[in-house]
């Protein structure tokens, strides 16, 4: 009776969680981290998109410094240098040696294709990646710009 | 027979401490007797790298190989058993600039003799444990020196309950735990943590009666945790998933002696969020004083 049990609890616990199995999905991080000499559409993009369909660029305007709010203006380009505004936009701060983050992260849209990203703390020193997702065309695009504090 | 049987499934429990070379979420699981003796006394040597990172959002990133750092720490654990009750202590060891890490105190009651009269249902086992933070967080660091972390930095309250069958030459095991961590203050900051908790499912199989081959799934739920800055208000992170699955060959020469090698990857199974991915190997031997 119980190893019954046991084994369709097993099956349901195996079944749930093999569908995002992270071997089986996952990016690498030299495909994630900024090359700039392999931007197809336009060699003034500072930081190409992970499917280089999309451009961003950021200026900081206080920071990154530790344990005070820093922010900065991110400008949003399609593959023709025109600014637009993705559907959705998420900034997530990330300590990949420590594996935790900070706290959520503003953004908020100054002009078309300008943004301005507020609150982000970085708690600690060390070494963080601010990541920033874009979506645009239902579609969820990312990148991850690493650097030590 | 029935004891050897057990045995196995003992040094199965004796090994289920998983954790990411750094900071991963971990299975909390006081050294257990699930036999006849009064003593035992476990050594096992651990061997953990770190292959990449679960963001709170998104799909995993693994690292490149020169990002992907290994760890080595041996952990030492013994119990006792007082009839119906059970007392443990473990703790670790950790190579290169780490140090000691976090040393655990458990308490286990032993409900074998009341459900062992239910033919088919398993034994069961009231779990208890408190984790001092012995070891240096990640909390203490004033530079990246991720190498010298040992420990995670809070004082936490682990209960639970174990329950272990068998039938034939296979056993059976499931362990739900859940923890709660005591708010501890720094020197600029003050570190909470919400409720933990984690889920294993494990099953061997007894080959000829002196091996035996195990494998255990373990869902592992970190609460989020809430950092206040004495320079701001309040940061929150949020909470982290990770499914650890380990593999686990064992023999058992002696009724005494007990060798186990068991392999543990964090990932094969998911969603995982918020944690480091890891991969480790061990090698653990069991006396038992009878």
């Amino acid at each position: 009776m119980f190893l019954k049990l046991a084994a369709i609890l097993l099956s349901l616990f195996t079944f749930s969680a093999c569908h995002a199995s992270p071997l089986l999905n996952h990016r690498n991080a030299g495909d994630l981290i900024p090359a700039g000499n392999e931007v197809p559409f336009n060699t003034s993009c500072a930081i190409p998109m992970y499917n280089k369909e999309v451009c961003v660029q950021i200026e900081w305007i206080k920071g990154p410094l530790l344990k005070v709010e820093n922010s900065f203006k991110m400008i949003v380009t399609d593959k023709t240098g025109n600014k637009f505004n993705p559907s959705a936009i998420e900034v997530e701060l990330w300590m990949p040696s420590m594996g935790h983050g900070s706290s959520p992260t503003s953004v908020s849209a100054v002009v078309d294709g300008e943004f301005l990203v507020n609150s982000i703390y970085f708690i600690m020193r060390g070494d963080w990646d601010v990541i920033i997702r874009l979506n645009v065309d239902n579609k969820v695009d990312e990148v991850s710009l690493p650097f030590v504090l | 027979m029935k004891i050897l049987l057990f045995a196995f499934a003992l040094i199965l429990n004796s090994n289920l401490v998983w954790a990411a070379a750094c900071c991963g979420s971990s299975v909390t699981f006081p050294s257990l007797i699930t036999t006849e003796e009064p003593l035992k006394f476990s050594v096992s040597i651990n061997s953990s790298r770190t292959i990449g990172d679960a963001p709170t959002r998104g799909i995993p990133i693994f690292r490149e190989e020169k990002d992907q750092n290994t760890r080595q720490s041996i952990s030492v654990a013994s119990a006792m058993r007082f009839e119906q009750s059970q007392y443990s202590v473990a703790g670790s060891y950790y190579d290169q600039n780490g140090g000691s890490g976090d040393l655990s105190l458990g308490y286990a009651h032993d409900f074998a003799s009341e459900t062992d009269v239910f033919t088919g249902f398993p034994n069961a086992y009231g779990l208890m444990q408190i984790t001092a933070p012995t070891g240096r967080s990640i909390y203490e660091l004033d530079t990246n020196e991720i190498d010298t972390v040992t420990g995670k930095g809070l004082w936490s309250l682990s209960t639970g309950a174990h329950f272990l069958g068998r039938r034939y030459k296979l056993d059976y095991s499931v362990s739900p735990m859940m923890t709660a961590h005591q708010t501890r203050s720094f020197d600029e900051k003050t570190v909470s943590q919400d409720l933990s908790g984690s889920l294993t499912i494990g099953s061997g199989y007894s080959i000829t009666g002196k091996y035996r081959v195990g494998a255990a799934l373990s869902s592992v739920y970190g609460g989020a945790k809430t950092i206040r800055e004495t320079s701001r208000a309040e940061t929150k992170s949020r909470s982290s998933l990770v499914w650890p699955v380990t593999l686990q060959f064992s023999t058992f020469p002696t009724m005494k002696w007990g060798w186990t090698l068991a392999y543990t990857d964090e990932t094969l199974v998911g969603p995982v969020r918020n944690t480091t991915l890891s991969r480790s190997i061990s090698v653990s031997t069991l006396f038992r004083n009878f």
